[in-house]
């Protein structure tokens, strides 16, 4: 992307940071008419939402994978179909099991309930009911994601409205749903599933995403709450569907750039921002890494939030419980991503043909392997057997690599960014968890090996180090209930307004946190016009 | 009016039976033992050994309930908690006695901040005593229904009232885990562990687990500054003393066997030794095997049948009486008398034996809390233990069998020994409780002391479950009332008096 606008320019806002979050903030500021600049590290736009060409005429979504959760109201206001969007439903999940059998759950009922009565006919039948339940908890959640966070501690009439919406919305829901949602937000995901269903088969890839992001096991307490976010998805209004982009995830970030450009938003890469500069408790603007100083009327950072505060800022700038709220929260980064360019699809010996090949694959056999995976990432090393959760996104999508050919994202956790001998030597055991990865797979599919044409390995300390996700942790924070709603990320700083005047945050460290949802950056706009702060 | 039977002569039903008694009514307590208290009652080991009550902790019992019962009328003596300490490998331990300036020096001397750390603490957990006080002693808002959310509303006011700062911090706490909790205040591992152990003996969470520090929290806000003169037995002695003063009547030996229902409501409970009728049940023993083994299934809605079947009855703790030759010698703090003796290293280990445990094996370093009983329960220069160990699976890989019972009280032994190093030669007698034992004795499902794990998912409006929460169940006059209802951290009886006031107001 080129340079645009100059350094002399009088900003109403620089963001720091062209994440989707930072872009789409910049898009709603510049829709309001205010003059934005955003300025990004690396040579384009994206930041986790990122697709690259690694190995010639394949695309890696690199990072994140699926879109589920980009708020329908972004879509809109954004205009993002015109500016190029299209999104493809995963269609299935399946899973194989290492004794020959497997299970694929997919948009037909009837074969879904047949797939799941092969595992327990009880759970075939409760299947579906469950999901309906799942899906209308999720509507009671959107409030919240789609709202500033309620503050408990306000006497407003603005915040204890909010409040009361909160609390009638709860009563309105039916008894048993009121229950669930109740455990949902205190179970860990096995116990909330195992009050469901029997088979273990179902329940360990279930209680999957429960963990995705987080440091914690499937038993772990407040595990349940991250499977609603499965039950989330909308695209297009229709619940219960993840997706890709086309043209991988990077799409959703060029679509969300391109809206920006617009409506008049200055993209500048390559323009790496090494400070926040502080003046009399005010930010005024940044100095990015070559000197150049950039004044801004506000500063908002679409990067991690100890990066924003505790690096950028500078503890000398920051009230001493602030801190001591940033350092106490909880970004162990737990998954890395392993991404491969394939020569052929290589089948799944359970499951010959690839229409159940066209969703997400979860390589999660039992809960007690799942939980031996979370063993080892405790003691710091990365699973040797680990929780993979692929995608082919070739299946679906033919942009991302030559006619026949296939590329694969491969989500590995736990790979813990804490190794027992220091993050820093990642570096070196990139190949051996690579060999763990391919070898847990290639259990199931025996000819992966022989196809592979180029892989990309993304340790926790790779994310750290080229995305800037702090620890690795790919939510920015990890979503658990001491680090959601009002105390995300630091308690009483939940509204994107930080200790420093006029610096605001709006990428997944603030509510309602990560995921490719772009609600961060949205409601921190909104949040910024309706302050009157620029 | 027939008479209310009590189901479950421990704490909670004895409790509820004084209660229920005061206000007039005729109450029957009907106990499947010989005698009263449960988990609590004392006994005889070893033959010349005696125990004061499986479950050692008194210092939660709520200090107003023993006022309301005029529990010290009847034999009940508060005293402080006795002179304790946490052994280590290689050290001299950190001892808590009367003296606390020494304490006080013993951990300055090991961790340069931890003194003014844990004043920290203390100054905030006072703050968040009303809070929780204010919690435990009512009983939870049922979130469900069309029940007025007033208490509730009062409650988050009572909340605010902390201020905005102490709120937050409380709402922060709450799930977090407890490791993290601490470590921001307190630096020496050892006494973090020896602060966390006791509080996780319910559940089935280590330390780093998410929503341990909510836990650890609620027990430490709910201990007291005394506990009683001669541990539980003398707790259930005095509450005993209380309800016959009271006019409640007792069937020991009689074990109750099915609640008999008519058109909805309770007309009788039936007992190995006969049947008694009543319109008015409350049942302190365990919610799950209330609602599935003494009423009929059909006749409750298929969603508390449910929701009691998927509650978490598996407990996790283990007891083992020990009946030494001599009192014993602490290898740190030699000749010195310690009534409490924790054994663990720290809150990584303790994470650790809770993994061993959930994957059903003995941890390979147990963490024990052992009680050192008054002399008169040993025979003259003989000493009795009390060890009570957490982390210890119900679902053992392979069993319980006798060589598994044999090989954790090696165990604990050779732990002991670590530090005591001739108790192991001291030992001439000893009772080893597993968690399958403690079923089998007590009636208590899944060996779990308070009837159902806790978790924030099995707390307040959820305990036992949502539909059940507030001692109420479906069938017209059957209470619930034992420590797996509302509040059940530890032995406070506000489940039995909190059951007690719901079946006045509503029978």
């Amino acid at each position: 992307m080129s340079r645009l606008g100059t350094t002399s320019a009088p900003w109403d806002a620089v963001i720091v940071g062209g994440g989707h979050n930072g872009l789409v903030c910049a898009a709603l500021l510049a829709k309001a008419g205010k003059k934005v600049l955003v300025l990004e590290r690396r040579e384009r736009v994206g930041g986790a939402t990122l697709t690259e060409e690694h190995y010639p005429g394949f695309r890696y979504t690199v990072a994140s994978y699926v879109v589920s959760l980009l708020r329908p109201w972004l879509w809109r206001e954004l205009d993002l179909a015109r500016h190029g969007l299209q999104l493809i439903p995963l269609e299935t999940s399946f899973s194989p099991y290492p004794d020959g059998r497997s299970l694929c759950r997919g948009p037909d009922p009837i074969a879904t309930r047949e797939e799941i009565g092969a595992f327990s006919r009880r759970d075939a039948e409760i299947y579906p009911t469950f999901g309906k339940s799942m899906g209308r908890l999720a509507r009671f959640v959107k409030r919240f994601v789609d709202q500033t966070a309620p503050d408990p501690t306000s006497f407003r009439p603005r915040d204890l409205a909010q409040l009361v919406g909160h609390g009638r919305a709860f009563r309105e829901l039916p008894d048993d749903e009121e229950a669930l949602l109740t455990r949902l937000l205190t179970a860990s995901a096995t116990d909330f599933l195992r009050e469901t269903f029997e088979a273990d088969e179902l329940i360990a890839p279930m209680s999957c995403s429960g963990i995705i992001g987080t440091c914690l096991g499937v038993s772990s307490p407040g595990t349940a709450y991250v499977l609603l976010h499965h039950y989330m998805g909308e695209i297009d209004g229709a619940s219960r569907a993840w997706g890709l982009a086309r043209g991988g995830n990077g799409a959703v970030a060029d679509a969300i750039a391109s809206s920006a450009q617009a409506s008049g938003v200055t993209i500048r890469t390559s323009a790496a921002v090494d400070k926040i500069l502080v003046e009399r408790e005010r930010a005024v603007g940044v100095v990015l890494v070559d000197g150049e100083e950039i004044r801004a009327r506000t500063v908002v950072s679409g990067c991690e939030p100890r990066l924003t505060m505790l690096r950028m800022v500078g503890r000398d700038h920051l009230p001493s419980d602030y801190t001591a709220g940033l350092e106490r929260y909880k970004n162990r980064g737990s998954s890395g991503k392993v991404n491969l360019s394939l020569d052929f699809l290589p089948e799944f010996t359970c499951r010959p043909g690839d229409g159940h090949l066209r969703g997400d694959i979860a390589i999660a056999p039992s809960t007690a392997y799942l939980e031996q995976a979370f063993a080892e990432a405790k003691a710091g090393r990365w699973s040797r057997r680990p929780y993979l959760n692929v995608v082919i996104p070739s299946l679906l999508d033919r942009t991302m690599a030559p006619p026949g050919k296939h590329v694969m994202s491969i989500f590995v956790q736990y790979a813990p960014y804490h190794l027992a001998d220091g993050p820093s030597s990642w570096p070196q055991h990139r190949d051996a968890f690579r060999d763990d990865v391919l070898d847990t797979l290639q259990e199931y599919c025996p000819r992966l090996r022989d196809a592979i044409l180029h892989a990309q390995v993304l340790s926790p300390w790779d994310l750290e180090q080229e995305l800037g996700l702090t620890e690795g942790n790919i939510f920015h924070g990890e979503l658990t209930l001491d680090q959601i709603l009002f105390q995300r990320p630091v308690a009483g700083w939940a509204r994107y307004k930080t200790p420093v005047r006029d610096l605001w945050m709006c990428a997944s460290g603030t509510h309602p946190g990560g995921g490719v949802m772009g609600a961060p950056g949205g409601l921190c706009a909104r949040e910024m016009l309706a302050a009157g702060a620029l | 009016m027939s008479a209310v039977v009590v189901i479950g002569g421990g704490v909670d039903g004895l409790v509820a039976a004084t209660r229920l008694a005061r206000a007039g009514r005729a109450v029957v307590v009907v106990e499947q033992r010989r005698e009263v208290g449960g988990v609590c009652a004392g006994g005889s080991f070893g033959g010349s050994f005696r125990h004061t009550g499986r479950w050692c902790d008194t210092v939660h019992f709520r200090p107003a309930l023993a006022k309301e019962l005029r529990l010290t009328e009847c034999g009940l003596r508060f005293v402080p908690p006795a002179d304790s300490l946490a052994v280590e490998a290689d050290g001299p331990g950190i001892a808590w006695t009367s003296d606390s300036y020494k304490t006080e020096r013993d951990l300055a001397r090991r961790a340069a901040g931890d003194v003014d750390g844990l004043a920290r603490l203390q100054a905030w957990v006072e703050r968040t005593r009303p809070v929780i006080e204010a919690l435990v002693d009512a009983p939870p808002t049922r979130l469900e229904g069309s029940a007025p959310l007033t208490p509730l509303v009062k409650q988050a006011l009572g909340m605010r009232r902390m201020g905005a700062r102490d709120m937050l911090e409380l709402l922060q706490v709450g799930p977090a885990a407890a490791e993290d909790l601490l470590a921001s205040y307190v630096q020496d591992p050892l006494l973090r562990a020896a602060m966390i152990a006791p509080s996780l003996l319910g559940t089935r969470m280590g330390p780093n687990a998410p929503h341990s520090a909510g836990i650890w929290l609620l027990y430490e806000a709910l201990t007291g500054a005394y506990e009683v003169d001669g541990g539980p037995a003398g707790l259930v002695s005095a509450l005993h003393v209380a309800a016959e003063r009271a006019g409640v009547r007792f069937r020991l030996g009689a074990a109750a066997r099915r609640v008999r229902v008519e058109a909805g409501a309770v007309v009788a409970v039936e007992t190995s030794e006969g049947d008694l009728d009543s319109r008015a049940v409350l049942s302190a023993i365990g919610p799950r095997r209330t609602l599935l083994d003494l009423v009929d299934p059909m006749l409750l809605p298929s969603r508390v049948v449910r929701e009691a079947r998927a509650l978490r009855v598996r407990g996790s703790w283990a007891v083992i009486h020990l009946g030494l030759s001599g009192p014993p010698q602490w290898r740190s703090r030699p000749g010195v008398a310690f009534g409490r003796v924790h054994v663990g290293a720290s809150p990584t280990e303790l994470d650790r034996a809770m993994d061993d445990a959930n994957a059903g094996r003995l941890p390979e370093k147990p963490f024990l809390d052992v009680r050192v009983l008054p002399a008169s329960c040993a025979p003259a220069g003989q000493a009795a233990l009390t060890v009570q160990l957490s982390c210890v699976p119900y679902h053992l890989e392979g069993g319980w069998t006798a060589e598994a019972r044999q090989r954790l009280l090696d165990r604990v032994l050779a732990t002991l020994a670590e530090h005591a190093p001739h108790l192991p030669g001291q030992v001439v007698a000893s009772e080893v409780l597993t968690p399958r034992d403690l079923e089998a004795e007590l009636g208590l499902e899944g060996g779990h002391p308070l009837h159902g794990e806790i978790a924030l998912d099995q707390l307040w409006a959820l305990r036992p479950t949502p539909a059940l929460a507030g001692y109420h169940t479906p069938i017209k006059g059957l209470f619930l009332g034992s420590s797996g209802t509302h509040p059940g951290v530890g032995r406070t009886g506000a489940s039995g008096a909190l059951a007690a006031k719901a079946l006045l107001a509503g029978a």
